[in-house]
């Protein structure tokens, strides 16, 4: 009887914040349903106003000869879990663009290239109620903590992100939305491991690996992606590695997740406004042939070249390639009437043109309701759909690396042994906060207004107002992130909350 | 729960245990069926199982003990495809008398309240001879092992498993004490509940039966398994 285990989520989320408490009240965990929206019962925020850091957990699940068995806790197995944490943002290239190979590096004057690294290693933990933490790594001999690990009762992982704490130990300026030599972030990546050695049976058996990502705080947990990581992932296991998706879409599962997301980016970005409100028309099911060809003839095919306008066709993101559209360097880049949109998946694309076509499931029963229990695939789905999955330009929560480059052992799980701690970060700007502060609506389309919110209404008005109101400059965003206010569902809006500006 | 009257209930002698799966013969009393209802609850988090035994412990098992004489089992779960999970199975001599009582439960206001808090419970029938049940009293006999609930899809048998899978089981030192047959999707499925002392006498069990070649030659496809641990409260073990 051979027994296999797996991790999960294969891909972990744990947001930074700059409440220092590792107590379990002073965080929270991030979503492990598909479809849920975490609100902590205590506020994303304390008292002070210190955003609360959200822990990714990591769970064990076991199979016995092919056969699914379920969650292998520390009441059946002793479980011994590593996971290095490392920030290489400085040491690596700068960003230019997607498919710009030749890029200089980030502080090519320092020939101490590990410098520049924030590199604590690994840290093990063996049983439950144990805790380790990231707090080695120095960035030019200014420590840099990470975050740390702990297990609970149950002997599940809790992986929390850095601090929200950026710097330059030289004071250097910050001139670019990408690359800032001189500074550093504590956002980091890495893999996490375990071991499980079934009580009584003392052969451990190497469970295979996951991996961790802790970018910036997620501002707008109610709104999600016109394209999650999921979805990008997804595609990634579609052209990579075979994974097939079913033939004919679910108008439930497949369709309406869709449409849902581009009529609530109305309550992030004013140039939404009320324009996707026809949507609504299209649902419940079927409707008309021409009503659904109206809206799936407003999108922009994914075959179409990237840098080839679509004007005013969906969805009003810009493209990965805008480097390329406006060969820019550094920042700054002009605003024209360039519409060089990004385009759904494929998949997405494919399941809106079955559906436009009539050939899609109508298993419309009214909203779907989240599942009620976690699942393997679920803990992972729930992480990724969090996450943007583009534009990138180099992303928020990790970088077109992971979608178009990274080698996968199966369907959203990396190949850990051809990766290293801190790749799924490193090319993502350095500090993150430039880049936040640079993607706001850019005319005429938007970048994540699901991360960085263009415009929200507030609890007493119902005109927008910008979101990141009052924050002028990338000091401001570096100094002051934690004053933003998060989003949360309020009736049938979704108003602004906890702004502490 | 009294004995006298519990054994009463299933027509047999009170003899220690009810009658085995070794000892099949042709017996009147081997031929009556039982009806098995395995009704799972589920909690979201580890910490609110309490709460939940709480519930079955104090609630639902005296209220189901005041209408239902029949045999029951309380199981924790300790490695299944849903967790955290309790498991109730109960006996009931027909299916008509299932359906009856467990109207009469869930017509119970304080079952009603309290399954409002459940997260979610769901329940699968088994059917079962009486000489597969070997359920005995009280919890201490089982407390600290474990006991599994194995699934298998077998197409060569049809009410009840082969007399070949009888005899390997015996010979890999598997003693169910429960064997049933199932309603419902991938039939014919049958099921056993087999303890073991631990997860190390467990996956031996499970080996010496893997390496048995008439075993094999019956071509049974595991098509689930799930182990507990007995509740403290169980009335039976």
């Amino acid at each position: 009887m051979a027994w296999t285990f797996k991790i999960f989520p294969s891909i972990g989320v744990a947001r930074i914040g700059n409440h220092r408490s590792s107590s379990p009240p002073d965080f929270y965990v991030g979503p492990e349903i598909p479809g849920t929206v975490i609100v902590p019962p205590n506020g994303y925020k304390d008292s002070s106003g210190q955003v609360r850091r959200q822990a990714a957990r990591f769970r064990i699940y076991g199979w016995e000869n092919g056969v699914f068995m379920g969650e292998i806790t520390s009441a059946v197995a002793d479980i011994t879990w590593t996971v290095e944490l490392a920030n290489t943002k400085a040491a690596f290239n700068e960003f230019h663009g997607i498919g710009h190979t030749n890029d200089p590096l980030r502080n090519a004057s320092v020939t101490d290239r590990s410098s520049l690294m924030i590199t604590p290693g690994p840290r093990t933990i063996t049983g439950p109620n144990g805790s380790a933490f990231f707090d080695t790594g120095q960035f030019q001999g200014t420590p840099v903590p990470l975050g740390e690990i702990q297990t609970d009762a149950s002997g599940h992982l809790l992986v929390l992100g850095g601090f929200g704490s950026s710097g330059s130990p030289t004071n250097a300026p910050l001139t670019t939305f990408a690359n800032n030599d001189g500074w550093h972030d504590d956002v980091s990546d890495g893999p996490v491991t375990a071991t499980v050695t079934l009580k009584g049976i003392q052969t451990p058996v190497q469970a295979s690996g996951a991996w961790v990502i802790c970018p910036p705080p997620r501002f707008a947990p109610p709104i999600f992606h016109i394209i999650t990581l999921y979805d990008a992932l997804l595609q990634t296991a579609v052209d990579r590695l075979g994974y097939t998706v079913p033939a004919t879409p679910s108008f439930t599962n497949d369709v309406y997740p869709i449409l849902q997301r581009a009529i609530r980016y109305q309550w992030v970005t004013s140039k939404i406004g009320n324009k996707h409100a026809p949507l609504s028309a299209v649902i419940p099911p079927p409707a008309t042939v021409d009503q659904r060809n109206s809206v799936f003839q407003a999108l922009r095919d994914p075959a179409i070249t990237p840098t080839v306008d679509t004007p005013h066709l969906m969805p009003a993101i810009w493209t990965d390639f805008f480097a390329d559209v406006f060969g820019i360097r550094g920042h700054g880049s002009p605003n024209t009437g360039h519409w060089a949109n990004h385009a759904l998946t494929p998949t997405q694309y494919s399941v809106m043109k079955n559906w436009a076509a009539g050939k899609f499931i109508n298993d419309w029963v009214g909203p779907p309701s989240p599942d009620t229990n976690v699942t393997p695939d679920g803990l992972t789905r729930a992480a990724l759909e969090n996450c943007s999955g583009g534009p990138f330009f180099p992303g928020i929560e990790t970088s077109f690396f992971t979608r178009d480059v990274y080698p996968y052992v199966e369907p959203f799980r990396l190949d850990g042994a051809q990766l290293k701690a801190g790749d799924l970060s490193k090319q993502q700007a350095v500090p993150w906060q430039t880049d936040f502060f640079d993607c706001v609506f850019q005319s005429p389309l938007s970048w994540w207004p699901a991360a960085h919110p263009d415009d929200v209404f507030t609890a007493t008005s119902n005109n927008y107002v910008t979101w990141d109101r009052g924050l002028n400059s990338f000091s401001d965003m570096v100094n002051f992130w934690s004053g933003l206010g998060f989003l949360v569902q309020s009736g049938d809006a979704v108003i602004e909350t906890e702004r502490t500006l | 729960m009294n004995r006298r009257s519990w054994l009463s209930a299933l027509g047999v002698s009170a003899a220690g245990r009810l009658s085995g799966l070794a000892a099949v013969t042709d017996s009147q009393a081997n031929k009556r069926s039982w009806t098995l209802s395995l009704e799972s609850f589920r909690v979201s988090t580890a910490d609110q199982m309490a709460r939940l035994h709480s519930y079955l412990s104090g609630t639902y098992l005296p209220y189901l003990g005041h209408v239902h004489q029949g045999p029951k089992m309380f199981l924790e779960a300790i490695v299944a495809p849903h967790t955290p999970q309790a498991l109730v199975i109960t006996a009931f001599p027909s299916f008509d008398e299932m359906i009856e009582i467990r109207n009469k439960v869930a017509a119970h206001p304080g079952i009603q309240r309290a399954r409002m808090d459940m997260e979610s419970s769901d329940s699968q029938i088994l059917v079962t001879a009486s000489d597969s049940l070997q359920f005995h009293f009280g919890p201490d006999g089982r407390q600290g092992g474990i006991l599994e609930l194995r699934s298998y899809h077998v197409p060569g048998w049809r009410d009840r498993p082969a007399a070949g899978a009888r005899a390997a089981f015996e010979r890999a030192r598997i003693d169910p004490i429960l064997t049933a047959s199932a309603a419902g999707e991938h039939l014919p499925r049958f099921i056993y509940l087999v303890p073991f002392g631990n997860l190390a006498a467990r996956q031996e069990a499970w080996d010496r039966l893997e390496a048995d070649s008439e075993w094999s030659g019956l071509e049974a496809k595991v098509t689930g398994a799930s182990i507990y641990k007995l509740a403290p409260y169980s009335p039976l073990s």
